[in-house]
Protein backbone atom coordinates (compact mmCIF):
# COMPACT_ATOMS: atom_id res chain seq x y z
CA UNK A 1 0.00 0.00 0.00
CA UNK A 2 2.94 2.23 0.82
CA UNK A 3 4.43 1.81 -2.12
CA UNK A 4 1.33 2.16 -4.22
CA UNK A 5 0.96 5.88 -2.70
CA UNK A 6 4.99 6.71 -3.29
CA UNK A 7 4.17 6.01 -7.11
CA UNK A 8 0.83 7.89 -6.92
CA UNK A 9 2.69 10.95 -5.33
CA UNK A 10 5.34 10.56 -7.69
CA UNK A 11 3.44 10.80 -10.77
CA UNK A 12 1.47 13.54 -9.33
CA UNK A 13 4.50 15.94 -8.57
CA UNK A 14 5.78 14.89 -12.09
CA UNK A 15 2.27 16.03 -13.26
CA UNK A 16 2.39 19.52 -11.24
CA UNK A 17 5.95 19.98 -12.78
CA UNK A 18 5.22 18.95 -16.75
CA UNK A 19 1.95 21.39 -16.52
CA UNK A 20 4.69 24.13 -14.88
CA UNK A 21 7.17 23.63 -17.87
CA UNK A 22 4.75 23.24 -20.70
CA UNK A 23 2.57 26.61 -19.08
CA UNK A 24 5.95 28.78 -18.79
CA UNK A 25 7.25 27.43 -22.25
CA UNK A 26 3.60 28.39 -23.81
CA UNK A 27 3.82 31.90 -22.06
CA UNK A 28 7.30 32.19 -23.54
CA UNK A 29 6.33 31.35 -27.10
CA UNK A 30 3.11 33.32 -26.73
CA UNK A 31 5.33 36.35 -25.60
CA UNK A 32 7.85 35.89 -28.64
CA UNK A 33 7.78 38.41 -31.61
CA UNK A 34 8.99 36.95 -34.71
CA UNK A 35 12.34 37.24 -35.90
CA UNK A 36 13.36 39.30 -38.86
CA UNK A 37 15.67 37.30 -41.33
CA UNK A 38 17.01 41.18 -42.93
CA UNK A 39 18.60 43.06 -40.49
CA UNK A 40 21.05 46.20 -40.29
CA UNK A 41 23.20 46.61 -37.44
CA UNK A 42 24.92 49.73 -36.19
CA UNK A 43 27.43 49.03 -33.85
CA UNK A 44 30.56 51.09 -31.50
CA UNK A 45 33.39 49.00 -30.85
CA UNK A 46 34.28 49.45 -27.15
CA UNK A 47 38.12 47.80 -27.33
CA UNK A 48 39.68 50.65 -28.39
CA UNK A 49 38.53 52.47 -25.21
CA UNK A 50 39.27 49.54 -23.24
CA UNK A 51 43.04 49.60 -24.91
CA UNK A 52 43.19 52.90 -24.30
CA UNK A 53 42.90 52.32 -19.97
CA UNK A 54 46.18 50.17 -20.84
CA UNK A 55 47.77 51.95 -23.33
CA UNK A 56 47.75 55.80 -23.15
CA UNK A 57 49.62 55.88 -26.58
CA UNK A 58 46.78 54.55 -29.32
CA UNK A 59 43.54 56.22 -29.20
CA UNK A 60 40.47 54.84 -31.91
CA UNK A 61 37.53 54.63 -32.69
CA UNK A 62 35.51 52.15 -34.61
CA UNK A 63 31.85 51.90 -36.11
CA UNK A 64 30.56 48.99 -37.54
CA UNK A 65 27.57 47.45 -39.52
CA UNK A 66 26.02 44.19 -39.90
CA UNK A 67 23.66 43.09 -42.41
CA UNK A 68 21.50 40.13 -42.52
CA UNK A 69 22.00 38.30 -45.70
CA UNK A 70 20.14 35.05 -44.60
CA UNK A 71 19.34 33.84 -41.33
CA UNK A 72 22.84 32.70 -40.19
CA UNK A 73 25.19 34.80 -42.72
CA UNK A 74 25.83 38.25 -42.03
CA UNK A 75 27.76 40.94 -43.93
CA UNK A 76 30.12 43.04 -42.10
CA UNK A 77 32.07 46.08 -42.74
CA UNK A 78 34.10 47.99 -40.13
CA UNK A 79 35.30 51.79 -40.68
CA UNK A 80 37.60 53.50 -37.87
CA UNK A 81 40.61 55.77 -37.34
CA UNK A 82 43.36 55.32 -34.81
CA UNK A 83 45.88 58.06 -33.48
CA UNK A 84 49.32 57.06 -31.85
CA UNK A 85 51.26 59.18 -30.23
CA UNK A 86 55.08 57.47 -28.67
CA UNK A 87 57.58 59.01 -26.71
CA UNK A 88 60.28 56.21 -25.90
CA UNK A 89 63.41 55.91 -24.12
CA UNK A 90 65.81 52.98 -23.00
CA UNK A 91 68.09 53.18 -20.88
CA UNK A 92 71.23 51.15 -19.80
CA UNK A 93 70.46 50.16 -15.91
CA UNK A 94 73.91 49.85 -14.93
CA UNK A 95 75.47 53.31 -16.58
CA UNK A 96 71.95 55.06 -17.14
CA UNK A 97 73.55 55.63 -20.71
CA UNK A 98 70.84 56.36 -22.80
CA UNK A 99 70.09 54.20 -25.85
CA UNK A 100 67.76 55.33 -27.96
CA UNK A 101 65.13 57.84 -27.97
CA UNK A 102 61.81 57.92 -30.01
CA UNK A 103 58.96 60.27 -30.85
CA UNK A 104 56.48 58.87 -33.01
CA UNK A 105 53.54 60.29 -33.91
CA UNK A 106 50.68 58.19 -36.68
CA UNK A 107 47.54 59.07 -37.83
CA UNK A 108 45.32 56.64 -40.11
CA UNK A 109 42.00 55.22 -41.15
CA UNK A 110 41.27 51.69 -41.67
CA UNK A 111 38.26 49.48 -43.46
CA UNK A 112 37.60 46.10 -43.66
CA UNK A 113 34.84 44.14 -45.06
CA UNK A 114 33.77 40.35 -44.25
CA UNK A 115 31.24 37.59 -43.47
CA UNK A 116 29.91 36.27 -40.46
CA UNK A 117 28.52 32.72 -40.41
CA UNK A 118 26.11 32.17 -37.27
CA UNK A 119 26.90 28.39 -36.35
CA UNK A 120 24.76 28.47 -32.67
CA UNK A 121 22.15 26.11 -33.53
CA UNK A 122 19.09 26.93 -31.14
CA UNK A 123 15.46 25.33 -30.97
CA UNK A 124 14.46 28.47 -28.31
CA UNK A 125 12.00 30.90 -30.29
CA UNK A 126 13.01 34.34 -29.72
CA UNK A 127 16.47 33.66 -28.44
CA UNK A 128 18.68 35.78 -31.14
CA UNK A 129 22.11 34.69 -29.81
CA UNK A 130 24.62 33.75 -31.87
CA UNK A 131 28.06 32.18 -32.20
CA UNK A 132 29.88 33.86 -34.73
CA UNK A 133 33.04 32.81 -36.97
CA UNK A 134 33.78 35.02 -39.55
CA UNK A 135 36.16 36.58 -42.25
CA UNK A 136 37.26 39.88 -42.92
CA UNK A 137 39.50 41.74 -45.61
CA UNK A 138 41.18 44.83 -44.08
CA UNK A 139 42.68 47.64 -45.21
CA UNK A 140 44.87 50.81 -43.84
CA UNK A 141 46.21 53.67 -45.02
CA UNK A 142 48.83 55.66 -42.39
CA UNK A 143 50.37 58.73 -42.30
CA UNK A 144 53.39 58.43 -39.36
CA UNK A 145 56.96 60.50 -38.96
CA UNK A 146 59.35 60.61 -36.10
CA UNK A 147 60.00 64.41 -34.95
CA UNK A 148 62.75 62.96 -33.01
CA UNK A 149 64.96 59.79 -32.49
CA UNK A 150 67.81 59.78 -30.94
CA UNK A 151 70.82 56.29 -31.06
CA UNK A 152 72.77 56.63 -28.03
CA UNK A 153 76.50 55.16 -28.72
CA UNK A 154 78.11 55.16 -25.55
CA UNK A 155 81.67 56.32 -26.10
CA UNK A 156 81.47 58.39 -29.17
CA UNK A 157 78.83 61.24 -29.85
CA UNK A 158 75.35 59.98 -29.96
CA UNK A 159 73.04 60.60 -33.01
CA UNK A 160 69.88 62.43 -33.12
CA UNK A 161 67.39 63.18 -36.46
CA UNK A 162 63.86 62.86 -37.50
CA UNK A 163 62.41 61.69 -40.16
CA UNK A 164 60.11 63.14 -42.81
CA UNK A 165 55.85 62.16 -42.89
CA UNK A 166 55.99 58.45 -44.76
CA UNK A 167 52.94 57.02 -45.67
CA UNK A 168 52.19 53.20 -45.60
CA UNK A 169 49.03 51.00 -47.36
CA UNK A 170 48.69 47.78 -45.58
CA UNK A 171 46.45 45.04 -46.27
CA UNK A 172 45.30 42.12 -44.16
CA UNK A 173 43.31 38.72 -43.44
CA UNK A 174 41.49 38.18 -40.31
CA UNK A 175 39.39 34.83 -39.24
CA UNK A 176 36.81 35.96 -36.81
CA UNK A 177 35.44 33.92 -33.46
CA UNK A 178 32.81 36.21 -31.52
CA UNK A 179 29.51 36.05 -29.49
CA UNK A 180 26.59 38.13 -29.78
CA UNK A 181 23.87 38.41 -27.30
CA UNK A 182 20.76 40.14 -27.44
CA UNK A 183 20.72 41.95 -24.02
CA UNK A 184 17.37 44.29 -24.52
CA UNK A 185 15.25 44.30 -27.38
CA UNK A 186 17.45 44.83 -30.65
CA UNK A 187 20.26 45.69 -28.94
CA UNK A 188 23.45 43.30 -28.77
CA UNK A 189 26.58 42.98 -26.91
CA UNK A 190 29.07 41.05 -28.52
CA UNK A 191 33.00 40.42 -28.28
CA UNK A 192 35.47 38.43 -30.80
CA UNK A 193 38.68 37.52 -30.64
CA UNK A 194 40.82 37.61 -34.01
CA UNK A 195 43.61 36.32 -35.68
CA UNK A 196 45.28 38.32 -38.27
CA UNK A 197 47.71 37.67 -41.09
CA UNK A 198 49.56 40.48 -43.04
CA UNK A 199 49.10 40.44 -46.57
CA UNK A 200 50.81 43.25 -47.87
CA UNK A 201 52.59 46.83 -46.47
CA UNK A 202 53.48 49.30 -49.03
CA UNK A 203 55.90 51.98 -47.61
CA UNK A 204 58.12 54.39 -49.02
CA UNK A 205 60.23 55.06 -46.01
CA UNK A 206 62.47 52.59 -43.04
CA UNK A 207 59.87 53.73 -40.33
CA UNK A 208 57.48 50.64 -39.70
CA UNK A 209 54.24 51.51 -38.27
CA UNK A 210 54.35 51.07 -34.02
CA UNK A 211 50.32 49.51 -34.60
CA UNK A 212 48.37 49.24 -37.98
CA UNK A 213 45.18 51.09 -37.45
CA UNK A 214 42.75 48.38 -37.11
CA UNK A 215 44.94 45.83 -37.05
CA UNK A 216 46.99 46.55 -34.44
CA UNK A 217 50.88 45.84 -33.39
CA UNK A 218 52.37 43.24 -36.05
CA UNK A 219 54.79 40.83 -35.13
CA UNK A 220 56.09 38.71 -37.92
CA UNK A 221 53.00 39.19 -39.97
CA UNK A 222 50.65 38.32 -37.59
CA UNK A 223 48.89 40.21 -34.88
CA UNK A 224 46.03 39.27 -32.78
CA UNK A 225 43.54 41.18 -31.55
CA UNK A 226 39.84 41.51 -29.90
CA UNK A 227 36.30 43.53 -30.35
CA UNK A 228 34.11 44.31 -27.70
CA UNK A 229 30.92 45.83 -29.29
CA UNK A 230 27.33 47.22 -28.45
CA UNK A 231 25.36 47.41 -31.60
CA UNK A 232 21.42 48.35 -32.39
CA UNK A 233 19.78 46.49 -34.78
CA UNK A 234 17.32 48.76 -36.81
CA UNK A 235 14.06 46.41 -37.33
CA UNK A 236 13.48 46.44 -41.22
CA UNK A 237 12.65 43.64 -43.41
CA UNK A 238 10.53 40.03 -43.71
CA UNK A 239 9.84 38.45 -40.97
CA UNK A 240 11.21 35.26 -40.12
CA UNK A 241 7.79 31.88 -40.75
CA UNK A 242 6.65 29.34 -38.66
CA UNK A 243 6.85 31.16 -35.25
CA UNK A 244 4.02 32.66 -33.39
CA UNK A 245 2.72 36.00 -33.27
CA UNK A 246 2.75 38.25 -30.18
CA UNK A 247 -0.11 37.98 -27.45
CA UNK A 248 -1.30 41.21 -26.29
CA UNK B 1 23.17 31.82 -19.49
CA UNK B 2 26.28 30.05 -22.04
CA UNK B 3 26.62 33.16 -23.72
CA UNK B 4 27.04 34.92 -20.68
CA UNK B 5 29.53 32.63 -19.02
CA UNK B 6 31.80 32.99 -22.25
CA UNK B 7 31.46 36.93 -21.66
CA UNK B 8 32.75 36.24 -18.41
CA UNK B 9 35.80 34.02 -19.92
CA UNK B 10 36.53 36.61 -22.47
CA UNK B 11 37.55 39.34 -19.58
CA UNK B 12 39.74 36.92 -18.56
CA UNK B 13 41.06 36.48 -21.83
CA UNK B 14 41.50 39.97 -22.70
CA UNK B 15 42.82 40.21 -18.77
CA UNK B 16 46.15 37.66 -19.48
CA UNK B 17 46.56 39.34 -22.86
CA UNK B 18 47.23 42.96 -21.73
CA UNK B 19 50.01 41.50 -19.64
CA UNK B 20 52.19 40.64 -22.76
CA UNK B 21 55.86 41.97 -22.73
CA UNK B 22 57.62 44.44 -25.25
CA UNK B 23 59.98 43.77 -27.80
CA UNK B 24 63.16 42.76 -26.55
CA UNK B 25 65.74 45.35 -27.57
CA UNK B 26 69.29 44.57 -27.85
CA UNK B 27 72.07 46.83 -27.30
CA UNK B 28 75.68 48.04 -28.58
CA UNK B 29 74.80 46.90 -32.36
CA UNK B 30 77.22 49.32 -33.70
CA UNK B 31 80.38 48.11 -32.60
CA UNK B 32 83.23 46.21 -34.63
CA UNK B 33 84.24 42.70 -33.31
CA UNK B 34 87.66 42.21 -33.64
CA UNK B 35 89.60 38.88 -32.57
CA UNK B 36 92.91 38.18 -32.12
CA UNK B 37 95.05 35.65 -33.30
CA UNK B 38 98.69 34.54 -33.48
CA UNK B 39 100.64 35.53 -36.39
CA UNK B 40 103.21 32.71 -35.66
CA UNK B 41 101.21 29.70 -35.06
CA UNK B 42 98.07 30.82 -37.35
CA UNK B 43 98.16 29.17 -41.00
CA UNK B 44 95.94 30.17 -43.91
CA UNK B 45 93.50 27.41 -42.61
CA UNK B 46 93.65 27.38 -39.20
CA UNK B 47 93.75 30.57 -37.25
CA UNK B 48 95.05 30.11 -33.64
CA UNK B 49 93.47 32.67 -30.58
CA UNK B 50 95.76 34.67 -28.83
CA UNK B 51 95.15 36.46 -25.82
CA UNK B 52 96.25 39.68 -25.36
CA UNK B 53 97.51 40.74 -21.79
CA UNK B 54 97.11 43.68 -19.42
CA UNK B 55 95.95 45.52 -22.84
CA UNK B 56 93.94 48.88 -23.10
CA UNK B 57 91.88 50.29 -25.84
CA UNK B 58 90.99 54.12 -26.11
CA UNK B 59 89.53 56.24 -28.77
CA UNK B 60 91.44 58.60 -30.72
CA UNK B 61 91.22 61.56 -28.98
CA UNK B 62 89.59 60.19 -26.02
CA UNK B 63 90.44 59.68 -22.30
CA UNK B 64 88.29 57.29 -21.15
CA UNK B 65 88.93 54.07 -22.20
CA UNK B 66 86.75 50.91 -23.90
CA UNK B 67 88.78 48.19 -21.89
CA UNK B 68 91.69 49.17 -19.28
CA UNK B 69 94.01 46.66 -17.92
CA UNK B 70 92.09 43.49 -19.30
CA UNK B 71 93.51 40.15 -20.48
CA UNK B 72 91.36 39.71 -24.06
CA UNK B 73 91.24 37.82 -27.09
CA UNK B 74 87.97 39.16 -28.29
CA UNK B 75 86.57 43.05 -28.23
CA UNK B 76 84.14 44.79 -28.92
CA UNK B 77 85.30 48.40 -30.26
CA UNK B 78 82.02 51.37 -30.99
CA UNK B 79 82.23 53.45 -34.28
CA UNK B 80 81.32 56.42 -34.57
CA UNK B 81 78.17 58.26 -35.94
CA UNK B 82 79.91 61.51 -36.88
CA UNK B 83 80.54 61.30 -40.50
CA UNK B 84 79.52 59.10 -43.60
CA UNK B 85 82.52 57.61 -44.62
CA UNK B 86 83.77 58.02 -41.01
CA UNK B 87 87.02 56.70 -39.54
CA UNK B 88 86.83 55.19 -36.11
CA UNK B 89 90.22 55.04 -34.74
CA UNK B 90 91.43 53.55 -31.30
CA UNK B 91 95.07 53.17 -29.76
CA UNK B 92 95.73 49.20 -28.58
CA UNK B 93 98.30 49.61 -25.35
CA UNK B 94 99.69 46.43 -24.34
CA UNK B 95 102.61 46.68 -21.59
CA UNK B 96 104.45 49.36 -23.34
CA UNK B 97 103.71 48.98 -26.89
CA UNK B 98 101.12 51.01 -28.64
CA UNK B 99 99.24 50.41 -32.10
CA UNK B 100 96.71 52.13 -33.59
CA UNK B 101 94.35 50.48 -35.61
CA UNK B 102 91.45 53.00 -37.61
CA UNK B 103 88.35 51.57 -39.17
CA UNK B 104 87.18 53.33 -42.16
CA UNK B 105 83.51 52.29 -42.80
CA UNK B 106 79.89 53.80 -43.97
CA UNK B 107 76.44 53.63 -42.51
CA UNK B 108 72.83 53.26 -42.81
CA UNK B 109 69.82 53.97 -41.03
CA UNK B 110 67.89 52.07 -40.48
CA UNK B 111 64.25 51.18 -37.84
CA UNK B 112 63.55 48.56 -35.68
CA UNK B 113 60.66 49.18 -33.87
CA UNK B 114 58.91 51.53 -31.48
CA UNK B 115 60.07 50.00 -28.86
CA UNK B 116 63.85 49.92 -29.88
CA UNK B 117 63.82 52.34 -32.25
CA UNK B 118 66.32 53.39 -34.75
CA UNK B 119 70.01 51.82 -35.33
CA UNK B 120 72.71 52.25 -37.92
CA UNK B 121 74.13 49.55 -39.94
CA UNK B 122 77.98 49.18 -40.71
CA UNK B 123 79.73 48.51 -43.09
CA UNK B 124 83.82 47.85 -42.64
CA UNK B 125 85.37 48.88 -45.64
CA UNK B 126 89.17 49.19 -44.81
CA UNK B 127 91.11 48.53 -42.10
CA UNK B 128 94.65 51.17 -41.06
CA UNK B 129 96.94 50.11 -38.70
CA UNK B 130 100.43 50.36 -36.93
CA UNK B 131 102.71 47.30 -36.17
CA UNK B 132 104.21 47.42 -33.42
CA UNK B 133 101.83 44.75 -32.12
CA UNK B 134 99.88 43.59 -35.22
CA UNK B 135 101.23 41.79 -37.56
CA UNK B 136 98.22 41.73 -40.02
CA UNK B 137 94.53 42.31 -39.99
CA UNK B 138 91.84 40.56 -42.33
CA UNK B 139 88.09 41.55 -43.09
CA UNK B 140 85.92 38.22 -41.43
CA UNK B 141 82.82 39.76 -42.59
CA UNK B 142 82.28 43.41 -42.93
CA UNK B 143 78.95 44.35 -42.08
CA UNK B 144 77.61 45.21 -38.72
CA UNK B 145 73.74 44.51 -38.49
CA UNK B 146 71.30 44.41 -35.52
CA UNK B 147 71.17 40.86 -34.07
CA UNK B 148 74.15 39.71 -35.70
CA UNK B 149 76.90 38.50 -33.40
CA UNK B 150 79.86 37.72 -36.12
CA UNK B 151 83.47 38.74 -35.68
CA UNK B 152 84.23 41.27 -38.30
CA UNK B 153 87.68 41.68 -38.31
CA UNK B 154 90.96 38.88 -37.42
CA UNK B 155 93.61 41.02 -35.87
CA UNK B 156 97.40 38.90 -36.14
CA UNK B 157 99.85 39.72 -33.85
CA UNK B 158 102.91 39.12 -32.79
Amino acid sequence: MEKILKTLKYIFISFICLCITYHVQAQEQLTVAPRRINSIALGLDLSPFIIKGFNNERTGLTLSGRYGLKDKIFAVAELGYENIELAKSRIKSESEQLLSELDYSSNGSFLKAGLDFNIFKVDEPGNNDNVLVGVRYGLAYQEHYSNHFLIGNGYWNDYTGSSNVSSVTSHWFEVVFGLRTELFRNFYLGWGIRSKILLLSQKNDILIPYAVPGMGKVSSGMAFGFNYSIEYQIPFGKKQRNELPVSK
Amino acid sequence: MFLRDLFFFFFIVIGLSSCSNSDLCLSNQHAVQLGFYSARTSTASNDKDSVLTDVSIYGLGKTDSVYESKSINKVFLPLSFANDPDTTSFIIRARDYYDTISFVHSKELDYISGDCGYIFKFSVDTVLFTTLIIDSVAIAYPKINYGEDIENVKVYIY
